[in-house]
């Protein structure tokens, strides 16, 4: 009869052993900021709080609405979010919109963010201050596509908390950024950062929104020796995003040179490259990501197709078990960038969610 | 009526030419995802008419010209796409059905935002253990298309792909890949705690039929 309490406690304590040996490494790596992931909830809370009924049925959804997968690259009027548009909403409220985003994001990507939106609005002013994409059309809610900073829509999914899992989700013409946060650790992906035009002037400023990614990826391509070209190089035009808008849970088969094909430095550069798009999100939450990238790197590919010296155009993709990102110009125009960043184990948080 | 529809197409170029477009405009887009089954071939293929070149492929779909797709006229588009296609495994050529066909408004074609996805499948039986190349070939709207192939990673673990080759426009497509025998194996970590519970029950049930 005694033995029995001893067989039992053993046997369990061997069953809690190997369960938690069993868990995937990269469970066991994300952490995050308790005090950033607060900040979050107290930005979207104060933004919440300050819309009226009607607002609010727009901005509000379950968290598991089919409004987690509404983004695309295409300006409104052309695609129907359904969410809170800025343009609908006072100047405060607009302030609280984007400083939820800000909360949500680092510095660096919410800089990004409001470039790309500025893009929109030279866009727009490019076109006359006309946000009809066609002769006639209505500016807004019929055939035509419309332009400008005030064509950003926010949707907040699920109740903002520190325990249950939400998420974000903000973008419109050529930006999709989607945070979902679940405790103290958060994702960005899927993603869609995007620019036209790709350089442009504001207050005798050159703003280039994507202009990093691109610099660092010719830079990176400029280190490579012939061999390793001939690994990394595509054969092959590719005029577009594989892996963008509708293209939920898919994995192609990776192409490209093998990151342990680099040098140390190279591979740092990888990384930085990669930084570029994983930290657009906050501190806590990329430094978390980019663990994950570096950990990964022995599994991890770059591939290239098109001119490699800087100024030419180019595609090129970053593949890894937790990441792919794509840069792909549009149509063999420098001044139109898409490109998307996903973490096929953890796009809107599915990873962080299941823990 | 023909040199009016070409004034258009021309209008519209220039239109998105001057001022910059989201959209795509004088490319017919054609993205096609492959994957690889022990039995099946499945194919995702989306096709995006730009603006510039939406009014060729609305005529081409919509051939009574009343601004609406009927059933049929969506089944001859697909089947004129289907005939442009060639899909072989080993040599031989494979017969795609169509399982899911989707097509976007007339409207929306013309946007440059219509996309038309097809599904499809072919079926080639239980792939013997070995080494076996998939060739692909899109023929369609070859003026104006703007291809993108690629394999997806194969769900099943006994199906292995060991290299992938294009033409530069991406309308050729090869893909080895091998079938291994034996049974997909399922990660150790999802049923370690499977068959540690079912011993720690063993156990116990055991150990509790020697009381007395």
């Amino acid at each position: 009869m005694k033995r029995l309490p001893l067989v039992s406690i053993s046997i369990l304590l061997t069953v809690l052993v190997a369960a938690i040996a069993a868990r995937p490494v990269a469970t066991q790596q994300s952490t995050g900021g308790a005090a950033t992931a607060s900040k979050i909830v107290a930005a979207a809370n104060a933004f919440l709080g300050m819309l009226d009924t009607a607002e609010r049925a727009k901005a509000a959804y379950p968290f598991d609405s089919p409004q987690k997968t509404n983004w695309s690259n295409l300006p409104s009027g052309a695609y129907q979010r359904n969410s809170l548009r800025l343009g609908d909403l006072t100047p405060p409220k607009q302030a609280a919109v984007m400083a939820v985003v800000a909360a949500a994001l680092s510095a660096e990507g919410y800089r990004k963010v409001t470039d790309i939106m500025n893009a929109d609005e030279v866009l727009k002013e490019s076109r006359g201050g006309q946000t009809g994409a066609r002769a006639g059309a209505p500016a807004r809610g019929g055939r035509g596509a419309a332009f400008g900073k005030e064509e950003y829509y926010i949707a907040i999914l699920g109740t903002p908390s520190n325990t249950s899992p939400w998420m974000i989700q903000f973008g419109g013409h050529h930006l999709a950024i989607n945070v979902t946060i679940a405790g103290n650790d958060n994702v960005l992906t899927p993603s869609l950062p995007a620019a036209q035009p790709a350089r442009y002037t504001l207050n005798g400023q050159t703003i280039r929104p994507l202009g990093k990614e691109n610099d660092k990826a010719f830079a990176l391509m400029a280190t490579l020796n012939a061999e390793q070209r001939k690994q990394a190089i595509l054969n092959y035009r590719v005029s577009d995003l594989v892996l963008g808008p509708l293209q939920d849970g898919k994995t192609i088969q990776p192409e490209g040179i093998l990151a342990t094909a680099l040098n140390a430095n190279q591979q740092s550069m990888l990384i930085d490259l990669a930084k570029e798009w994983v930290g657009i999100l906050n501190d806590e939450g990329a430094a978390a990501r980019l663990a994950e990238i570096r950990s990964n790197l022995p599994r991890t590919y770059f591939a290239w197709s098109g001119a490699t010296e800087n100024g030419g155009i180019a595609y090129f993709r970053i593949q890894g078990p937790t990441v792919v990102i794509e840069y792909a110009p549009q149509q063999n125009d420098l001044d139109h960038i898409h490109t998307i960043y996903r973490d096929p184990t953890n796009d809107y948080g599915a990873r962080l969610v299941s823990k | 009526m023909k040199s009016a529809r070409l004034s258009s197409a021309a209008l519209l170029v220039a239109i998105f030419a001057t001022t910059g477009s989201a959209h795509r405009l004088d490319e017919y887009l054609q993205a096609t995802r492959i994957a690889v089954e022990k039995d099946r071939i499945d194919l995702e293929i989306d096709l995006t008419p730009g603006a510039a070149v939406a009014d060729r492929i609305v005529g081409a779909i919509d051939r009574d010209r009343n601004g609406e797709i009927s059933l049929t006229e969506k089944e001859m588009y697909a089947a004129t796409l289907l005939a442009s296609l060639t899909l072989k495994v080993d040599s031989e050529t494979r017969r795609l059905k169509i399982s899911d066909l989707v097509f976007p408004s007339i409207d929306e074609m013309h946007r440059g935002e219509g996309v038309l996805r097809l599904r499809t499948t072919a079926s080639i039986g239980r792939a013997k253990a070995g080494a076996h190349r998939l060739t692909f070939a899109n023929a369609h709207w070859p003026d104006i298309g703007a291809y993108l192939v690629n394999a997806l990673v194969p769900t099943d673990e006994r199906v292995h792909i060991t290299g992938q080759s294009r033409d530069h426009l991406q309308r050729e497509f090869t893909l080895e890949y091998n079938v291994s025998t034996g049974r997909a194996s399922v990660p150790l970590a999802s049923v370690l705690p499977v068959l540690l519970s079912l011993t720690l029950a063993a156990t116990l049930y055991a150990v509790a039929r020697r009381l007395p």
